[in-house]
C-alpha cells in the first residue's frame, strides 16, 4: 500500500504512531516503508521539529513533539471532511 | 470523533463490500453459464438440430463468456482482498472510535481506491457487458417461448423458456444495477481524490512553514 499513499498521509501515520516512543524498525514496519524511504521521512520530520530522537544507551527511539499536534489535527479534520462534504455512495 | 462521519463511512464501506460480493456472485454465474453452454455446444447435446458451424460459433461465444466471467471474478477478488483488512478492523472495534483510527481507515480506503482506480472502469465495463449478455439471453428465451407457445406442445416446452427468461432478465438487470453502483462509487471517490489533492497545499504549508 506504501506507494499508494501521499507523502502527507505517510507523515501523518508516522506522527500518530510515534505518540509513544518507537524504534526505527517499528516505524517502518507499521507504516509499510522500506529502510531508505523511512529514513528520509523521519529525517524530514526531525528537521522540521515534529519528531525527536531519544537515545537510551545503544537503543534509539523516536517520539512526536508537541508541534506535531497541529498537523495531526489539521490532517484528521481535512480527511474527515471528505465524508462530511461530499455526497456519499450508497446501494 | 464525528459520529456522522463514522456512520457515513461505515454505511458506504458496507455498501461497497456488498457490491463487490454481489459482483463476484454474478461473475461466478456468468462463468458457470458460459461453461454450461460451452459443454453443450461442443457435445451438441440439447440443440442437436443446429449445424456444426453454429455449434462452433455457440462454443466460441460461450468460451468468451466463460473467460469474461473468470476475469470478472479475478478483478472482484483483487478489490475484495484490499478491503477485507479494513472491514475486519472496524467490525472488531469495540467502543467509541478515536479520531485517529477513523482517519486511518479513511487513509487506507483512499490508498485502496488509488490502487484500484484503473480496475474499476474495467469492472464497470465487464458488469455492463455481462448484464447485456444476460438480458439478450432473456430476450432470446422469450422469443423461444413465444415460438413454442404458437407451435403448441407439452406444458414444459412452453413454460421452461419463460422461466429461463425470468432468471436471465433478473440477472441481467441486477448486473447492470451493480455496474451503476460501481460507477457511483468511483464518482464519489474521484471527487474525494480531487479534494485530497487540493488539501495537500494546506498540509504542505503547515508542515513546511515552521
Amino acid at each position: 500500500m506504501a506507494e499508494r499513499r501521499t507523502q502527507y498521509e505517510i507523515y501523518w501515520e508516522i506522527l500518530v504512531f510515534c505518540k509513544t516512543p518507537r524504534t526505527f524498525t517499528g516505524i517502518i514496519n507499521r507504516c509499510d516503508l522500506n529502510s531508505k524511504t523511512g529514513q528520509e521521512y523521519i529525517a524530514f520530520l526531525i528537521a522540521k521539529g515534529y519528531l525527536s530522537q531519544q537515545k537510551d544507551g545503544e537503543k534509539s527511539s523516536y517520539v512526536a513533539t508537541e508541534s506535531a499536534r497541529d498537523y495531526i489535527a489539521l490532517f484528521s479534520e481535512l480527511y474527515q471532511k471528505l465524508f462530511d462534504k461530499i455526497p456519499g455512495f450508497r446501494l | 470523533m464525528d459520529t456522522d462521519t463514522l456512520s457515513q463511512f461505515k454505511s458506504e464501506f458496507n455498501s461497497f463490500f456488498m457490491l463487490v460480493l454481489l459482483n463476484m456472485a454474478f461473475g461466478a454465474l456468468a462463468m458457470a453459464f458460459g461453461m454450461q453452454y460451452m459443454i453443450m455446444a461442443v457435445l451438441g447435446l440439447p440443440l442437436v438440430q443446429t449445424s456444426p458451424p453454429l455449434q462452433v460459433l455457440a462454443g466460441a461465444i460461450s468460451m468468451a463468456g466463460f473467460g469474461l466471467g473468470f476475469m470478472w471474478i479475478l478483478s472482484s477478488t483483487k478489490i475484495l482482498r484490499g478491503i477485507k483488512g479494513i472491514r475486519r478492523e472496524f467490525r472488531s472495534h469495540e467502543g467509541p472510535v478515536p479520531d485517529e483510527t477513523l482517519t486511518g481507515w479513511i487513509v487506507r480506503m483512499l490508498a485502496h481506491y488509488r490502487e484500484n482506480k484503473k480496475i474499476l472502469p474495467w469492472m464497470i465495463t465487464i458488469s455492463r457487458l455481462g448484464g447485456c449478455c444476460f438480458v439478450t439471453l432473456g430476450i432470446v428465451n422469450i422469443l423461444q417461448g413465444v415460438t413454442a407457445w404458437n407451435a403448441g406442445g407439452n406444458w414444459m416446452d412452453m413454460t421452461l423458456p419463460f422461466m429461463a427468461a425470468a432468471i436471465n432478465l433478473t440477472l441481467g438487470f441486477a448486473t447492470i444495477a451493480i455496474s451503476i453502483g460501481f460507477h457511483r462509487y468511483a464518482h464519489a471517490w474521484d471527487i474525494r481524490l480531487d479534494e485530497t489533492a487540493r488539501n495537500e497545499t494546506l498540509l504542505e504549508r503547515t508542515l513546511e512553514h515552521r
